[in-house]
């Protein structure tokens, strides 16, 4: 089917969106990363309320929006709604990251962990569709939930290297990004393996196309090379480069391994959307005897 | 109850695409969009045994119809009387039906008056006042016939009882439209 830009760029801000969580979630439980939570809040927020208006313009009566009661059942219904939860328990997040108010802090970091772990997987889910083989498998949800948490921790871990305590909590930014990047490369690969086995074979949707046919250059250089090879790389090496050197203070200052992060997180953004222009390359319906 | 469904004999189809053309002249149907359309199936085998026959492809009508299940509005929706619908005022054009139907048969009018979904009705207004769907009623060859498939005496239960019959392939949707063939040998499953 054709790229669909507005919901493939919603689903990668709201990807970010869901790692930042998870990542400050995981911090508030360890009491860390307080230093950076409001300014990681704020963009995991932003991610989502740009991601949610693009979003819009897919639609052709977007004014119609409240007939969206209308089937609570719809795969679309529950990731709105999912979107609206997360909305407001990041901006409650965001004004209490401001104050002191830690328990409260801690009970809406957990529950936005809680809410970033399962918004890619609703949003992934709205594609399990037996109409399109290529996409009808948990693999597709668990692609987008690995997606973003690479991309959201590896970002907020840059973040925590620049603007937090790098020298305390610098090395176990570093961890949690690496364990977002290994996730990523263990979800990606568990789909493009789905796309191998699924029913219903055809050309139009077979891992022939990603491994040599018309496909196989956005896959092999923008999946493999910079999208999961990459970001593993860099991230590894910052962890290595972290611990190494006298006392085990690391070898290099925390703003390169900020960068290191940051570099990471901006490959696996462009792995992320090649790997969902082939998602809907090879999305095409059982019988196409119409319309593509 | 009542199930209404196309069933189409392609034993008598003669790929003249009748049914194509008064689609769009009774539904107003847009240059480029189609509700129906007549597809060839083949050649196949070896000369001088070779086999073709025409499938004229729409809306299944399906039992259990993905593209309802899915639209997150209600605009999609099925009657009592077996046919699969589009309520374009509550439609928002989110195109979650096109991507649910597993026969390509839906499409999107980006149409900036429209901006909504569109697909065979069934000709809907016509069985309302008790007359047949336009492309049956106009099939010139007969192949096309329309009724109750739960009544035994209606013209498609009796085609039905009568030829071998076969479904476009079924992802669990089950597929209300009945194809009939005898004479060669139904390439739907490949």
């Amino acid at each position: 089917m054709e790229i669909q830009w507005p919901l493939l760029i919603f689903s990668v801000l709201l990807g970010v969106t869901s790692g930042c969580f998870v990542f400050l979630g995981v911090g508030e439980l360890r009491g860390k990363f307080k230093d950076v939570r409001f300014m990681s809040a704020l963009i995991a927020f932003v991610c989502l309320a740009v991601g949610g208006c693009v979003s819009v313009l897919h639609m052709g009566h977007p004014e119609r929006a409240t007939h969206l009661l209308g089937n609570l059942g719809s795969g679309l219904s529950k990731e709105l709604f999912t979107v609206a939860i997360m909305g407001i328990v990041s901006l409650v997040y965001l004004i209490l990251a401001k104050k002191e108010y830690p328990g409260a802090s801690k009970v809406f970091g957990v529950l936005g962990a809680v809410l970033g772990l399962v918004l890619p997987v609703v949003a992934g889910a709205s594609y399990l569709i037996a109409a399109r083989p290529a996409w009808d498998s948990a693999a597709l949800p668990l692609m987008f939930l690995g997606g973003g948490l690479a991309m959201g921790m590896t970002l907020m871990a840059g973040l925590v290297l620049l603007r937090g305590k790098a020298s305390e909590e610098g090395g176990f930014a570093l961890k949690l990004a690496l364990a977002g990047v290994v996730i990523m490369v263990v979800t990606s690969l568990a789909y493009v393996i789905w796309i191998a086995m699924a029913p219903y074979q055809a050309p139009s949707r077979s891992i022939e196309r990603l491994v040599s046919g018309d496909l196989a250059v956005m896959f092999w250089l923008g999946v493999v090379l910079v999208g999961l090879v990459a970001p593993t790389a860099l991230a590894a090496l910052a962890c290595v480069k972290a611990t190494k050197g006298e006392g085990g203070t690391g070898t290099v200052k925390p703003s390169t391994l900020a960068g290191y992060m940051f570099a990471a997180c901006a490959c696996s953004v462009i792995g992320a959307v090649v790997l969902r222009v082939i998602m809907y390359g090879v999305g095409t319906s059982v019988e196409q005897f119409i319309y593509r | 109850m009542t199930r209404n469904i196309i069933a189409i004999d392609l034993d008598s189809c003669i790929g003249c695409h009748s049914c194509a053309v008064v689609c769009k002249q009774e539904n107003n149907v847009g240059l480029g969009t189609y509700y129906n359309k007549v597809l060839t199936v083949g050649p196949s085998g070896t000369y001088p045994d070779l086999e073709m026959y025409y499938l004229p492809v729409a809306c299944q009508h399906c039992d259990n119809p993905e593209c309802v299940h899915v639209c997150p509005t209600g605009a999609s929706y099925k009657r009592e009387d077996g046919v699969v619908l589009v309520d374009h005022s509550k439609c928002i054009g989110c195109q979650y039906c096109v991507m649910a139907c597993p026969y390509g048969v839906r499409t999107y009018d980006a149409d900036k008056d429209k901006g909504v979904i569109e697909k065979c009705t069934m000709c809907a207004h016509l069985i309302d006042k008790g007359e047949k769907p336009a492309c049956v009623k106009h099939c010139p060859g007969q192949a096309r016939l329309f009724g109750d498939a739960d009544d035994p005496e209606s013209d498609v239960s009796k085609m039905i009882a009568r030829k071998s019959t076969h479904k476009l392939k079924d992802v669990g949707n089950h597929p209300g439209v009945t194809y009939g063939l005898d004479k060669f040998s139904w390439k739907g499953d490949e």
